[in-house]
């Protein structure tokens, strides 16, 4: 008696509809849920690891265009001033030196034709005690570099000249070379320019 | 009503995979290129160094006069190990003079420069440098 008044009460069938569907749909919701929560947290790792490989991979463009760009002003142009080496060695900074370059002044006219003939007194001025102007001046504040010359003795190539910074604990470091001439000699001239990552 | 969401859920995961695979391939390809062409432009300048160096050296004269291309070669040999390389001279009329090899190595993909000398007979000639990673 009591089932059939239940059975004909409207009620009855409404709260029955209601928590069968609420179990559906709780399990469907749970379902959603896990799979929203799970593409997120991939979504996150996914987006953490591209932005951090993006960030180094910029890192290393940046200091590999610096490198090779400052190793073609070295070899192809003379500096502003182009007697930049003259200067007396307390007055070599960024004030006096705007540029700086290894190459001979040797005009003609209006031609330079000094790219890749490097002059031994401007490649020798770049020493230890220069090596922080030096770097400023090549806008390569923030890094260290090394720039080391070996000359062509007719079969291979010998250590000339060197001048470098700590390159110690440099975890991210770009290497150039490039050839040219010195002293009626063929040369290879690398450019090393160290920063931390 | 649930054979809908499971199929509606198998497109949603095929298109993710679908998704995720041309993301990573278009991101491997992009490092690649982007990579390679660092190099290539390197290794464009190192040719025309190579050149201008044998031609203020004299080599490039002296080869033309002599009919050897040995220094060349020699010079050549010299280079680093990853790049290989070969410098062929023509005449005015664009005849191959001389012509030196790295040993070793092939040119599958060069990056070519020229340059211009005059030898010792007045004449003009050009030096062709093909350059590639080996």
């Amino acid at each position: 008696m009591k089932n059939n008044l239940n059975k004909k009460n409207p009620f009855f069938h409404a709260k029955k509809d209601f928590f069968c569907k609420t179990q559906i749909f709780s399990l469907d919701f749970l379902v959603a849920v896990i799979a929203f929560a799970a593409i997120l947290t991939a979504s996150a790792v996914v987006w953490d690891y591209t932005a951090g490989k993006t960030d180094s991979t910029e890192k290393r463009n940046e200091i590999e265009l610096a490198a090779m760009n400052v190793l073609s002003v070295l070899i192809e142009t003379q500096g502003n001033p182009s007697n930049w080496s003259r200067l007396p060695v307390q007055n070599f900074n960024s004030s006096n030196v705007f540029s700086l370059g290894l190459a001979k002044n040797i005009t003609h006219g209006l031609d330079f034709d000094g790219s890749w003939i490097i002059d031994r007194e401007k490649l020798v001025y770049i020493n230890s005690s220069a090596y922080n102007i030096a770097k400023n001046i090549l806008g390569l504040a923030g890094y260290e570099f090394n720039l080391t010359l070996r000359t062509y003795n007719g079969t291979g190539f010998v250590s000339n000249y060197s001048v470098s910074g700590d390159l110690g604990n440099a975890s991210n470091i770009a290497r150039y070379t490039r050839y040219a001439m010195i002293d009626g000699k063929k040369a290879e001239i690398s450019l090393k320019v160290a920063a931390d990552e | 009503m649930n054979k809908k969401a499971v199929i509606f859920t198998i497109d949603a995961v095929l298109a993710i995979i679908i998704a995720g695979i041309m993301l990573s391939a278009a991101y491997f390809y992009i490092s690649y290129e982007y990579g390679s062409g660092d190099g290539q432009q390197n290794l464009h300048k190192i040719s025309l160094d190579v050149l201008s160096a044998l031609e203020k050296d004299g080599a490039l004269q002296n080869s033309v006069n002599t009919g050897s291309a040995s220094s060349i070669s020699t010079f050549l040999n010299a280079l680093p190990l990853q790049i290989c390389s070969n410098i062929t001279i023509y005449d005015n009329s664009s005849r191959i003079k001389l012509s030196a090899q790295k040993q070793g190595c092939n040119i599958t993909q060069p990056v070519f420069s020229r340059r211009v000398f005059v030898s010792g007979n007045f004449s003009a000639y050009y030096a062709e440098a093909k350059l590639d990673f080996s």
